[in-house]
């Protein structure tokens, strides 16, 4: 049996390098990577699996890659499937980390501290640069996960006010949640674009605008108090408190909850109707042109972006982008590790991420002045780099908007202003409202999860029940239910659980002012 | 027969309100249609009802150019005819046997495979069995698993099994073979169920979408369902197509205009097929399930 085995693996061996093309590739040894399914690939630019940056990699690499396209949909199912049939490749890939703790529990990733040790340059030098990857990216003090840190705390979210409006009505810049509440009002009330009717917002609810405000009150519902960590609803009550005043006075559109994208509060706010406009869209490409068509329909115009808030308990920034990603991992059944290694090594030496993300000298772009990469062709370039497989990239401003502006042209410039603002709200005195950056959560085991978010699913719809039909002096009997949902639910075991993690981490694990320590803000840079 | 006051009365009521409640169905439609051919100034703007407004078809253009739409809808094409064939070739050669009453084991085989509409063998083994066949990243294998569908099998079943017996018997006098009197006599005579039977096999296949996703590992085989969820979902791609269209600085593309465009091209063959089989659509239904 065992010997008709080995035949049938020499033949497909001779076979597989057979039907090799050239000869350069077949020294090289095989492994097969994860690649990423969801892409838009132009007419012309290959696939996924073959294109023409695969054939860099295998050119230029040590090893002769095959790619596996991986949907970002289900992944954890399909690394499930392809785990159990052996069919998974060498090198895992998944954005989710549900899916990569998933994995680790199942025993179906490699422990990499030996190897690493062992065969690793460039990501060892990670490792030491950064020395919190090693602790973040373990489980059970075992290194599973290689992590991206990025090059600073990048701002994401924003609220941007229109200038116009406030110089019309005489009013000063908000600074505080008071004045915020003050503005909008005003905006709502006082016919800022006087037209005569009454169909202006003073900021919106819908999209991200209700967690940003939840943040304003520092509403994190997680906090570190007396060296435990504990669960407190109360801050909760103060937004939705500060909620109901806009929906009450009908500052927001009412119609909030529907909107659960904001899509109608972008459009409230390119047709010069939203006085407030609260959105994530701030540095990508997308956001620039709600800003061109807003300035295309009301070009009297002026935005400008709202500092962070002093609320009642403190003044706390708006969410940001991850500043680290632990996207990276190998598949325990991976038969040369060593390989697997040098692989990774590869793709994050600094040459190898320069090509991947702008191309190759000379073909794909030049450098300016200032030793920054211009791209020869620039209505192509992001045709030409499709299919490029880029991982554990340590600086991630390639989608941003910035790269792409002219500050010849006015109107380009005056955005290229209104970022240098935005990434002025990243500041560690004042942070984000939460123990540490959402990415760093700890993964709750299955049933904890599940009575947690459950519970807190319900405790939500109270809120919003309290903002659209309940009265104002019942704030105080909201909370209290909310409190005995928690308790009656089981909450205690999830308070159980996250203090004595907290307990065991709260030496080494990384806190939102380690965050802010290691990474700084983007114009510190 | 004369119809009167009160008759002419109801069907116009009667006709109205069917009118009406078509049209509500039409406006979802026409909006994503109208939404697909305006400019992008008009969808931001919510400017866009049932009419398109500022006419263009940048998103199409974008759709085409910068993503593999043309290969999936390819793709698609093939799934589901070479799908629909083999399954009703299938499901015809299954059901027919079953519709004869003298068939040994008639109900054993009948159970045995209304078992499969309750019970399965779960998707890991399932996927292991499509790759011991050497069907993994093939479209054998989701032809392979969606061959025969019990339900569509038993409504053909049932149709046979109103075939008047004499007719066989009629046939066999004149000399067929079982095959024969399946092919000259009992299919033509099918025809409203078999068009029925097709029709669900080919929007079956058409929107195949979980199964590409776990037997197709390469995206050059992806169809087109998978695809225009990947354009719905990902705010990537919506971000390169976007970049795409501006960094021209001439147009500018919505994700809403992007997603409407890729779900139309989704739609507009499965609509331009139904109205030829619709006629035998609706009567195939009724045939086979009412008896007497």
């Amino acid at each position: 049996m065992k010997k008709s085995i080995s035949v049938l693996l020499l033949t497909a061996m001779l076979v597989s390098m057979l039907a090799l093309p050239g000869g350069a590739l077949a020294d090289k040894p095989r492994l097969t990577v994860a690649g990423e399914a969801d892409q838009a690939m132009p007419e012309g630019y290959g696939t996924v699996e073959e294109n023409q940056w695969v054939d860099w990699i295998r050119e230029n690499g040590p090893a002769d890659i095959e790619v596996i396209a991986i949907s970002e949909d289900n992944d954890l199912e399909r690394y499930s499937m392809l785990m159990a049939s052996g069919t998974a490749p060498d090198i895992i890939y998944s954005g989710d980390p549900v899916t990569m703790n998933t994995l680790i529990n199942q025993r179906l990733l490699m422990p990499l501290d030996d190897v690493i040790e062992k065969y690793s340059v460039e990501y060892k030098a990670r490792l030491e640069k950064y020395p919190f990857l090693r602790d973040l990216g373990s489980v059970d003090g075992k290194l599973y996960l290689l992590g991206a840190p990025s090059a600073a705390v990048m701002p994401e979210q924003v609220r941007f006010i229109r200038v116009d409006w406030l110089e019309k009505l005489g009013l000063e810049m908000p600074t505080t949640v008071d004045e915020y509440l003050e503005v909008a009002r005003a905006f709502a009330k006082n016919d800022p674009d006087g037209n005569g009717v009454d169909d202006t917002y003073g900021t919106n609810l819908s999209g991200k605008g209700s967690v940003m405000i939840d943040w304003m009150f520092g509403d994190a519902r997680w906090f570190i108090r007396d060296g435990k960590m504990v669960m407190d609803l109360a801050p909760s009550m103060q937004a939705s408190m500060f909620k109901k005043t806009l929906f009450d006075e009908g500052i927001v559109d009412r119609d909030y909850l529907i909107d659960n994208k904001g899509s109608k509060a972008q459009q409230d706010w390119v047709n010069g109707k939203l006085g407030i406009f609260q959105t994530n869209r701030s540095v990508t490409p997308s956001a620039f042109n709600i800003y061109k068509t807003l300035m295309a329909n009301c070009p009297e115009a002026k935005v400008a972006v709202l500092p962070n808030l002093e609320g009642p308990n403190g003044t706390f920034s708006m969410d940001t982008y991850n500043p680290i990603d632990f996207e990276v991992a190998v598949n325990a059944a991976c038969k040369d590790p060593k390989l697997a290694i040098e692989f990774i090594d590869f793709m994050i030496r600094d040459d190898t991420q320069m090509t991947l993300t702008q191309g190759i000298e000379g073909v794909h772009y030049t450098l300016n002045e200032n030793g920054a990469p211009v791209p020869i062709n620039p209505e192509t370039i992001d045709d030409e780099m499709s299919g490029a497989i880029v991982f554990l990239e340590t600086y991630d401003v390639g989608d941003k908007v910035i790269n792409y502006l002219n500050p010849e042209n006015p109107l380009e410039k005056s955005y290229i202003d209104i970022l240098n603002d935005v990434d002025h709200l990243v500041r560690k005195d004042q942070p984000i409202p939460l123990f540490t950056f959402a990415c760093l959560y700890p993964v709750m085991p299955n049933d904890i999860n599940m009575i947690y978010s459950n519970t807190m699913d319900r405790i939500d719809d109270t809120w919003v029940n309290f903002i659209v039909q309940g009265k104002m002096e019942d704030a105080q009997k909201t909370l209290d239910q909310a409190n005995q949902m928690w308790e009656s639910a089981g909450g205690k075991k999830v308070e159980e659980w996250c203090d004595a993690w907290y307990q065991e981490n709260k030496d080494t694990y990384m806190f939102t002012d380690d965050v802010y320590d290691a990474f700084g803000a983007p114009y510190e840079k | 027969m004369r119809t009167t006051r009160s008759e002419k009365i109801f069907y116009a009521v009667n006709y109205v309100i069917l009118t009406l409640g078509a049209m509500i169905c039409l406006l979802p439609f026409l909006h994503v249609a109208s939404q697909s051919l305006s400019s992008y100034r008009a969808n931001t703007s919510g400017m866009v009802g049932i009419v398109p407004v500022e006419f263009n078809v940048d998103a199409y253009k974008q759709l085409f150019q910068g993503t593999r739409i043309l290969p999936a809808l390819f793709n698609s094409v093939k799934i589901t005819v070479v799908g629909t064939v083999l399954s009703m070739l299938c499901s015809v050669m299954a059901a027919y046997p079953l519709s004869r009453k003298h068939f040994w084991g008639r109900k054993f085989f009948m159970k045995a495979i209304v078992f499969t509409m309750l019970f399965n063998g779960g998707m890991i083994p399932t996927y292991l069995n499509m790759r011991s066949l050497g069907l993994v990243n093939s479209y054998g294998a989701l032809w392979m698993l969606n061959l025969i569908n019990p339900y569509n099998m038993i409504i053909l079943r049932s149709f046979f099994e109103e075939m008047p017996q004499e007719l066989i018997d009629a046939a066999k006098i004149d000399g067929c073979t079982e095959m024969q009197t399946l092919w000259y006599i009992i299919l033509p005579l099918s025809l409203p169920v078999l068009v029925t039977v097709g029709m669900f096999y080919l929007i079956w296949y058409w929107d195949l979408f979980q199964g590409v996703l776990i037997y197709i590992t390469d995206t050059k085989k992806y169809n087109l369902v998978v695809l225009v969820n990947q354009l719905i979902n990902q705010n990537d791609i919506l971000d390169k197509l976007n970049r795409r269209s501006s960094s021209a600085m001439a147009v500018q593309i919505a994700p809403e205009m992007i997603r409407a465009a890729g779900i139309m091209v989704m739609v507009i063959p499965m609509v331009c097929i139904y109205p030829f089989l619709q006629k035998y659509f609706v009567k195939g239904v009724m045939i086979g399930s009412v008896k007497g």
